[in-house]
């Protein structure tokens, strides 16, 4: 038995009881039986009412309110009263406060990443408004330009390996999105305008490509070129391992076209794996580098659409474009 | 948003109970203590909800209720190895029922790796493996990228295989 497999195997053994678990239900409803709720805050609430008429003010009082109404804000989703305020204030609060150059720059690909789900998921549950739309194509917009910025001061600091790393999961990030917007946007103008924008902007991270080989060459020719490509092979290597597990758990879901799709990228993402540690054995981290990035931007993409097919039912890998 | 009420809440309890007993089970290594955590970490939730709160994703405040009152709990008591635990008791953490002698070692194996863990790896580890949340859920729970996570949850995977290697 593998390791994964004995860990897996611990679930059984550490548990509770039938009678445990009946036990702490009881004492659960018991608990819950003498908390009565307080009833439940009206759509046209103090905060949403706020919000709405004192837009940046009300905002900047919540930043000096210590924090609870932004910690409560990050779970919100599109519809939710503080759904505004997680866009507006608290990311923007998060990258200014993320104060590493590599770091800041992966947070704003994943808050675009996290924008463009909750826009197809809401799109797709058809809960979308166009006040929702605006605001989520506002913040998508920001966090793009956001990361491009902290790709160029990457740039600029001589990190050029952390730049190509980030540019490519950009592009990965963005190329794959539009894909699945442009399935999920059907006849909707504004989503299939959002959806030209990414597309734009992936291509923008393409056209930034000989600036930051340039920045590659530059810093391997100073010889500190290895720490990223260490880094970039391992988190290659985990999402890799990552993605065989989500292809297992989603075994029953897809069907023979995905299977035979999935099996060919895999097999093309341990090709270049394969060659990345010859280059990098070889002793051209550069080359290594490029081609870790590529197979990282490849795994997100897998990942991505197997998790489009599960949690949206799109036909997005085996079927037709 | 949809009002996460009684009946939904309960089919919390029945759902993420045993996940969240393993989690501070794995903290704190001690069964009783854990079940006490998993047990408040509910009656908690419930109290911040029943205040007129909101939560979107029930599960991961569970699992960040549960980690806040571990740390509270490492704090007060003295954290016993597994080690010392079965040497002054003959410790079983669990209500086992072991099929085969080979089974009952090759699980005191995979636990003992686990506890050679650092916290933070053991961590991902029992969400990821034992409980089997994605990466995703995990970054969210912990408030950190997914990429973080990913590689967190690769080498401490090395370290258990490291271990169990004969």
């Amino acid at each position: 038995m593998n390791p994964e497999n004995k860990l897996i195997s611990i679930q059984k053994r550490v548990a509770l009881t039938d009678t445990e678990k009946a036990e702490g239900r009881g004492r659960l409803l018991a608990h819950m039986a003498l908390t009565k709720r307080k009833a439940e805050p009206s759509p046209l609430s103090f905060m949403a009412v706020m919000q709405v008429r004192y837009g940046a003010a009300f905002l900047a009082l919540l930043l000096l309110s210590g924090g609870g109404v932004l910690a409560a804000s990050e779970d919100a989703t599109p519809g939710d009263t503080l759904y505004g305020v997680k866009l507006t204030v608290t990311e923007p609060t998060l990258v200014a406060l993320t104060f590493n150059r590599k770091e800041k720059a992966a947070l704003e690909v994943e808050y675009a990443e996290r924008r463009l789900k909750e826009l197809t998921v809401a799109s797709k549950a058809k809960t979308l408004d166009e006040g929702t739309t605006r605001l989520i194509a506002a913040s998508l917009e920001n966090r793009i330009e956001g990361a491009e910025e902290e790709i160029s001061e990457l740039v600029r600091e001589g990190e050029g390996g952390d730049a190509y790393h980030a540019n490519s999961e950009l592009r990965g990030v963005l190329s794959t999105h539009a894909k699945i917007l442009k399935k999920v946007a059907g006849e909707d103008p504004t989503l299939a305008a959002i959806s030209l924008q990414i597309e734009a902007s992936a291509t923008a991270s393409v056209a930034a490509e000989p600036e930051l080989t340039a920045a590659l060459d530059s810093q391997e020719s100073r010889g500190v070129l290895r720490e990223s490509v260490e880094e970039s092979q391992e988190e290659v290597v985990a999402i890799l391992e990552d993605l065989r597990i989500d292809m297992e758990s989603a075994s029953t879901t897809l069907d023979q076209d995905d299977h035979v799709t999935l099996t060919d990228s895999l097999s093309e993402v341990t090709g270049i794996l394969e060659a990345a540690t010859r280059e990098k054995d070889e002793g051209s981290a550069k080359e290594a580098l490029k081609l870790y990035s590529s197979a990282d931007s490849m795994l997100g993409e897998l990942k991505t659409l197997i998790e489009a097919e599960q949690e949206l039912g799109l036909d997005l890998i085996g079927g037709e474009e | 948003m949809k009002r996460i009420d009684e009946e939904s809440f309960i089919s919390a309890y029945d759902d993420y109970a045993d996940a969240l007993f393993r989690y501070a089970y794995f903290r704190v290594y001690d069964r009783e203590r854990a079940k006490e955590i998993m047990q408040e970490a509910f009656l908690k939730t419930w109290e911040y909800l029943a205040s007129g709160k909101k939560i979107t994703n029930v599960r991961a405040f569970l699992y960040r209720t549960v980690h806040n009152l571990s740390v509270n709990e490492a704090v007060r008591h003295k954290a016993y190895s597994l080690e010392e635990m079965q040497e002054v008791a003959g410790f079983d953490p669990a209500e086992t029922k072991e099929a085969t002698p080979e089974e009952a070692a090759e699980y005191q194996l995979v636990l003992a790796a686990l506890e050679k863990l650092e916290e933070a790896e053991r961590d991902v580890i029992v969400m990821r493996y034992v409980d089997g949340l994605p990466v995703q859920e995990i970054a969210h729970i912990l408030k950190e990228a997914p990429n973080t996570v990913s590689v967190r949850i690769h080498r401490a995977l090395q370290k258990v295989r490291d271990q169990l290697q004969p």
